[in-house]
């Protein structure tokens, strides 16, 4: 699915990315790979 | 998205979707192309045509058997929760209800990857929740268990 609609993806409990003209800037799988690396969930 | 249904090609490199090249497909071979369009925000449902009708004529473009077309489109309206209103027109409904159409319309011919342009991009926020629900069920029936 494709949404300019924040909330929405917030919601998705799915992997997220964020295209900016047509590039990739964000990718939630990153995130999920690196905290599991580092044991946390992101926070200090 | 025009990549991923093959409706455009890339200027390089390749877009592979389940395991196949979309470069070497037409688009209307290619396992996304059910979706193409039918559930996005344009939504362009058949406004001479029913909920029924609309959803059929999916089928009838593909080659679907006749004897079989009736069966699937009920099943598929059923699943978006339509079925009662198979034989209303798209004027007849609300936007959430038009958009239910078309992802049954997208649904019906039983694509690889449903694609989804912004479907909720004209819905109010009841619809909109109504909507997306529906795509997360789509997707968990979906999944093998």
């Amino acid at each position: 699915m494709a949404t300019h609609d924040l909330d929405l993806v917030r919601q998705a409990p799915y992997r997220v990315i964020e295209l900016q003209e047509g590039a990739l800037v964000y990718d939630s799988a990153v995130d999920e790979a690196r905290d599991q690396a580092t044991g946390g969930g992101g926070g200090p | 998205m025009k990549l991923i249904y093959a409706d455009e090609r890339p200027t390089s490199g390749d877009v592979r979707v389940s395991g196949y090249n979309v470069n070497e497909m037409r688009p209307a071979t290619s396992r996304c192309s059910a979706a193409n369009s039918a559930s996005s925000s344009r939504l362009r449902l058949l406004e001479d045509r029913t909920a029924e009708e609309n959803v059929a004529f999916a089928l009838e473009v593909t080659g679907a058997r006749s004897s079989t077309i009736a069966a699937r489109v009920m099943r598929v309206l059923t699943q978006v929760g339509l079925a009662a209103k198979a034989q209303a027109y798209p004027r007849e409904l609300s936007g959430g209800e038009q958009q239910r159409v078309a992802i049954a319309r997208a649904l019906v011919n039983e694509p690889t990857v449903l694609l989804a342009d912004e479907p909720t991009g004209n819905l109010d926020e009841r619809a909109t929740r109504g909507v997306f629900q529906l795509l997360r069920d789509i997707n968990a029936a979906a999944r093998p268990s």
